[in-house]
């Protein structure tokens, strides 16, 4: 069947990797993000959606080497996500990479938490700037200009929902709002479905862990914007901190979707042999 | 409530009675939510016809003057048909969100079925998936549409 052409590589003994990147109106900056995870994870498809983009993000993408899925209106990070989960479902891929389309996040700190899934550290690995003693810190300290850069009021509403999430999953949270994120099969299979709408990114945590799923953290450094504008201005923060919290609440005492918990009946994770050498596959 | 009052009121709720059907009939309106406006409607005939309901209601629940009370109704209505129609467009965001989502899954196989169809290889080095399914657990069932529908 034509469908199942699309894995063009896999890690030997690892199964495949979907590297996914939700854009709106990233024109400037999809194409350098496409080519450096081309070049760092060059055995991994790239699927970039375009959440009906009024600018030309579609057409940089087509001349990029990733797949795209173009929503044809305007739906949110939360349903972009979605359906790229679903083709990631659909295609059988064992792994998805989420990566922020802004040229935020760096390959090689996907690749760290690709391994730690793969490992079966945990179901899902969340990407995290605050945590103290990892190579973004030691990055950053080399290098300044990399220190992540945020405005007071973004600041003190990362805090506020890491205290919720950790709160509500009994679990230390630092960096509730990191996009970069590694999901194996599992945790695919159940947001495909399930996934949180509008910012997604606080309710997804708690979404997951209600499901049955391991969460943990890994530093990672976060680099400026490379081009166009946060999604989130500083005007709406307040309204995003109240409405983030309030959707992250209601998520800890929502009816599941099925009565039990997702990951219940699941096999137990087993950490994946990793051969000894990797050849690069592409 | 004075006769002239009253005539007053029944001409205005038999016009917005008839714009009602006029709607139905030329499917501005859907049946479904006519219904509500339509018993709205007779029951708010009912009111003005028989005022003596009006004073007994009033009476019953204790409320002072019969203006009050049918004020108080009237926002309690709204209120709950505010509700309602927020409820529908919740639905609608939903039904939207997953029309959206099927048209950017069926865009992206037409797209491939063209590059097919025009004679491009298909994707390099796409044999090399030996532990897909191994590592999948549960690989797409190839018999049915490899997307399956959102909720």
């Amino acid at each position: 069947m034509w469908g199942r052409q699309r894995v063009t590589g896999s890690y030997p003994g690892m199964g495949s990797v979907l590297v996914v990147i939700p854009a709106y109106n990233e024109e400037e900056s999809i194409r350098k993000v496409v080519e450096g995870v081309n070049h760092h994870i060059p055995a991994a498809d790239v699927l970039v959606v375009d959440d009906g983009s009024s600018d030309g993000t579609s057409r940089r993408i087509r001349e990029s080497d990733a797949e795209l899925l173009r929503l044809p209106r305007n739906l949110g990070v939360g349903a972009a996500l979605e359906v790229a989960l679903r083709y990631a479902e659909g295609m059988g891929y064992s792994y998805a990479l989420r990566l922020d389309a802004d040229g935020q996040h760096d390959p090689l700190d996907a690749l760290r938490l690709l391994e730690a899934v793969r490992r079966g550290e945990a179901d899902v690995l969340i990407g995290s700037r605050f945590l103290e003693a990892g190579s973004g810190e030691r990055q950053a300290a080399r290098n300044p200009r990399l220190r992540y850069q945020t405005t007071p009021i973004r600041a003190l509403g990362i805090k506020v929902f890491a205290s919720l999430v950790s709160l509500l999953i009994g679990q230390h949270i630092s960096d509730p709002t990191c996009g970069l994120r590694c999901f194996n099969r599992q945790a695919i299979c159940y947001l495909a479905r399930h996934h949180p709408q509008d910012y997604p990114e606080v309710e997804s945590m708690v979404v997951l862990h209600r499901a049955g799923f391991r969460l943990k953290e890994l530093p990672v450094a976060i680099y400026p914007r490379t081009g166009g504008v946060s999604s989130i201005s500083t005007w709406k923060a307040v309204y995003y901190v109240f409405r983030v919290m309030l959707a992250a609440s209601i998520a800890a005492v929502r009816s599941l979707p099925n009565g039990k918990p997702a990951a219940a009946g699941r096999r137990p994770m087993e950490p994946e042999k990793i051969p000894e050498e990797e050849p690069h596959v592409a | 409530m004075s006769p002239r009052t009253q005539v007053i009121g029944i001409v205005t709720i038999v016009l917005a009675l008839v714009l009602i059907m006029e709607l139905v009939r030329r499917r501005r309106l859907r049946t479904g939510y006519s219904l509500l406006w339509l018993f709205t409607g007779l029951a708010v005939l009912v009111l003005v016809v028989w005022t003596g309901l009006v004073e007994y209601l009033t009476q019953f629940l204790g409320v002072r003057s019969p203006g009050s009370m049918l004020f108080a109704a009237g926002i309690l209505f709204t209120l709950i048909l505010l509700l309602e129609h927020s409820l529908a467009l919740s639905t609608l965001w939903n039904d939207n969100k997953c029309l959206n989502q099927e048209v950017a899954l069926l865009e992206w196989r037409i797209r491939r079925l063209e590059a097919s169809l025009a004679g491009e290889p298909a994707t390099p080095a796409s044999a090399s998936v030996p532990d897909r399914q191994s590592a999948s657990g549960a690989g797409p069932n190839l018999e049915e549409d490899i997307f399956e529908p959102a909720m």
